[in-house]
This record gives C-alpha cells, structure tokens and sequence, in this order.
C-alpha cells in the first residue's frame, strides 16, 4: 500500500462528492486491488469523520432515523437500492456503537457508507473546500491506518 | 460479733449435753420423768421421748442465752474493745465512726477539677516552671494561652514548607539524578532519564497567604475536544493538607487525574482501535466495498440528474408525485398565440417550398 494508491482512493471520492460523476465512474472502474482497499478506507474514514461531526458520539436513534428517512427521500433511485436499516447501521457504528462493527458485510457497507457520506456533505451544501479539507483528514488516517497495520 | 458466736458456743454445750444422748423416742424406751410433774401420757406432749431432767436443763439453758438483739447493738458490741469506741448515745443517734472517717478522709481530698485543670496541672510536671501556670486558667479553656501550646507552634513554623505532589516530585528527581546533572534539565528531547515532566509543574501559586499558608491553585491548558474543538481545562493544585479525609494516596507521585482525564486518555486508545476494526472490515471486502460504491453511486447519479435545480439541490422527495387532474388545463393566452403564430409561419413556410420546388421543375423541363 502506497500513499499513491490512497491519493487515487481520495481523487475517486472527490470526484463523486463534488458530483463530477462521469470523472468518479471512470476512476472507480479503473481501481486495481491495492487501491481499491485504499479507496474502502478513505471512504470509511471520511464517513466516519462526516457522522461524528453531525450526530457526535452514540447520537439518539431518532436523530440518525430522522436523517436517514430525509435522504432516502431526497434519492429515490437510491433508496430502492439502500434500505434505511443498513444506513442506520453504518451511522451507529461509525458514532460510537461498536457492535455494529462489521454487521453488515462489504457491498452492502460501502453503499450504504458512499450514499450516506453524500448525504450528509449534501445536507448543508458543503462547499469544495469543505470536502477537500474532510478528505485530506481521511487521507491522512488512511495513511496512519495502512502504516500501523504494516508495522503489526 | 465474736461473742455472738461464743456465746452461742457457750450455751451450746448444755444443749448438746441434753441433745448427744436423747432418748431414742422411736425405740419406745420408757424416760425417767418426775412423779407428777410432766407426764409422757399428757395430751400434747412433744417431749415424749426426754425425761423432766433433760426438759429442765433445755429451759435453763435458755434462760442463759443472751437477749435477742440488733445488729447495731452487736456491732455496738464489737466496737466496746476498740479504742475508738463511741458512746452509747451516739450509737442511739445512729453515729458511725467509719463514715465520719470517710467524710474526714473526703475532706483531705484535693479539690475536684475540670479535665483542662488536670491537663494543666500534668504540663506542669513536664515543662519548665514558669511557662505554665494551671492556676491561671479561666472558666474558659479556649482563651487560655498555654506555654505549651505556644511551643507545639513554633514548631509547626519550623516545618518545612507545604509543597504539592508535583514539587515533592521535582524534588525526587533532584535528588536521585543530582550526580548526573546539577538541575533540573528541561531538555524536551526526552533523552534524559531525569527529565520532570513539563506538563505537571505546577504554575506559581498566585493566592499564597502572606504567612506562607498554601492556598489551592489554578491553571490552565488547552485541551481538544474529539470534534477537534480546543477546550479549555483547569487544572486545580492543592497543598497536601487539602486533601479530603481518607485520602491515603502517598504524595509526590503526581496529580491524580480526574474522571474525564482518565477518560480521555482512553477514548483516544478507543476511537484509534474502534477505527482499526472499521478499516480492517472494509479492507477485508475492500472490492465488495468498491462494488457497493459504484452501485449507489450510479443510482445518487440518476437521482441527481433526473431532478436538477436551479442552485443544484436535489429535487425533493414529495416533488415526484404530481396529481394528474381530472380535465386538462387550457393553455394560456400567450402560449396559444406563440402556437397560432408558428403554425401560420409554418404552414406558409410549406407554401412557398412547395412553389419552389414547382418553379424549378418547370425550368428544369424547359
């Protein structure tokens, strides 16, 4: 794992957050494997990263149902695809619910974590600036992760 | 009292001179009465069994017992061969020598005295004459200057200084690292073993009393809230006498950290191992996780394109339904005029093409 792979992890993200959708399809489907778990990290790390600073830590379950049941709306095509039980779950496990490490498995983790981070950068029309400085967070803790686990 | 008894032992041997032969009643053995005077076959006759000799000797012998009598008269008695012996007319009036003696013995008693008194009075003993005077206490022990009491805090004075955890500790490496350095090195590189830690000096007292009374201290130092937000936390270093009642903790080990210290330096552990398992789930299925990616993001795109807005938000959820009504809506005026127009332009349009296009086939045949 490179710091390489990780920049093209965040420039897939970037893409898509920033709704350059044609650049992020091109990107996403260019991926090989080292950078597709770096691009599984980045996005864990900015969702992670978008949820805390919106609900903080073991946010009450109506807010995340709230927020969820909003996004579904504002997404149908989506929301036929992401039920609101696997977005909740990655909002809980990302704010503090540990158990729920883990309870969903890959793909449907990753919809739910890429359509949720949308969501929330959406909410408030979080500029570009916004989304570089919440990806280059994520970039780093990617960096930090791959380099801990290189050293276990 | 003796005598009592003596004299019970006197007459006793009348009695038993008359009781260590008695007749034996039961045996039927006739006595020897007196002719007429007590005979065994009256009625009523308990003393069947003893002649009139042994009768008359009984009540002889009571005749000698002495009066019955009180035990004040018998302790009367045995006061009649003491020296002190008091007289019958005192012994009348209930006088008793031994409690006179008691009260004249209550009267060489020491006056009675307070608990302070007696305290005093033991100073006395143990301190210089002089410094105490236990006849100089008032009714009120609390504004009773003592020499002594003076003494205990003048030597309280002497003792050292009162100093927090932090500077006992200071103080410990000063004393364990003297040899290798002369002070206390502030070197941040961490490669000293004898480096204090920076962090837990204590800032300078700010509310010391002028006779050198420690008070509790301040101070302050950014910390960061989890959201990356700088909080401010105050930090309160008390003297060693401020600690509360049971708190045993030996000083000079540093500050004890509070609940949300503690807690802090966890959640760090905590959030860093709670990511490690987040990432190490989305690595493990990283190309499932890109797959689900690129499946929600198709339909996000599909979502966004379909309801693009005039500032680019998404259109709202409710928008998608529209009710269809019962009978069309008639056209306004002003899109009917545009359709009217662009009919006749068009249908004029068609006209002069199709007088074109005749024109040119006749030239054409010509």
């Amino acid at each position: 794992m490179t710091n390489t792979d990780v920049d093209s992890a965040v420039a897939v993200l970037r893409a898509f957050l920033t709704r350059d959708f044609s650049t992020y399809q091109s990107l996403r489907e260019g991926l090989d494997a080292s950078q597709q778990q770096a691009f599984a990290v980045v996005l864990a790390a900015a969702f992670t990263s978008a949820a805390a600073r919106r609900f903080g830590e073991k946010p009450p379950a109506a807010d995340v149902i709230e927020f969820v049941a909003e996004a579904r709306a504002s997404y149908p095509t989506a929301a036929g695809i992401l039920s609101a039980e696997d977005a909740e779950t990655v909002i809980r496990a990302s704010t503090g619910d540990d158990d729920l490490i883990g309870a969903l498995d890959g793909r449907r983790s990753g919809a739910a974590q890429t359509a949720m981070l949308f969501a929330l950068t959406r909410e408030n029309e979080a500029p570009a600036a916004a989304i570089d400085a919440l990806l280059a967070e994520a970039a780093t803790q990617a960096e930090d992760y791959f380099q801990r686990r290189a050293g276990r | 009292m003796s005598e009592v008894y003596q004299a019970s032992e006197i007459t006793q041997p009348a009695s038993e001179a008359a009781a260590t032969a008695p007749p034996d009643a039961s045996s039927g053995s006739a006595s020897v009465d007196n002719p007429g005077s007590y005979p065994d076959a009256a009625p009523g006759d308990d003393f069947a069994g003893y002649s009139d000799a042994d009768i008359d000797a009984i009540l002889a012998a009571e005749d000698q017992l002495p009066e019955p009598r009180t035990r004040q008269e018998a302790a009367a008695d045995t006061w009649d061969g003491a020296p002190d012996d008091p007289a019958d007319s005192e012994l009348a009036t209930g006088y008793d020598g031994d409690v006179a003696a008691l009260l004249a013995e209550e009267q060489q008693l020491p006056e009675p005295r307070t608990r302070q008194e007696a305290a005093a009075a033991t100073w006395d003993d143990t301190t210089p004459p002089g410094d105490d005077d236990p006849e100089a206490f008032s009714a009120n022990p609390a504004t009773e200057y003592d020499g002594d009491v003076a003494a205990l805090l003048a030597a309280e004075e002497q003792l050292p200084e009162p100093r927090t955890r932090q500077e006992a500790a200071a103080a410990t490496w000063d004393d364990t690292n003297s040899s290798q350095d002369d002070g206390l090195d502030m070197r941040t590189d961490g490669s000293s073993p004898s480096q204090p830690d920076t962090v837990t000096e204590p800032p300078a007292r700010n509310n010391e009393g002028e006779n050198g009374t420690p008070g509790p201290t301040e101070g302050q130092v950014d910390g960061h809230a989890q959201n990356g937000t700088d909080v401010p936390v105050t930090i309160e270093y008390l003297p060693p006498e401020a600690r509360t009642v049971g708190d045993t903790t030996p000083t000079g080990i540093g500050r004890k950290p509070t609940g949300a210290e503690i807690l802090d330096m966890e959640g760090d552990d905590r959030t860093e191992s709670r990511l490690d398992r987040l990432f190490d789930e989305m690595v493990k299925e990283a190309g499932d996780v890109s797959d689900g990616s690129g499946a929600i993001g198709e339909a996000i795109v599909i979502d966004d394109r379909s309801a693009p807005g005039p500032s680019g938000h998404p259109q709202p959820y409710h928008a998608t339904t529209r009710t269809v009504p019962d009978h069309p809506v008639p056209p306004d005026p002003g899109a009917s005029d545009a359709i009217s127009s662009m009919t006749i332009i068009g249908v004029a349009a068609a006209v002069a093409l199709r007088h074109a296009v005749s024109a040119l086939r006749k030239e054409h045949k010509a």
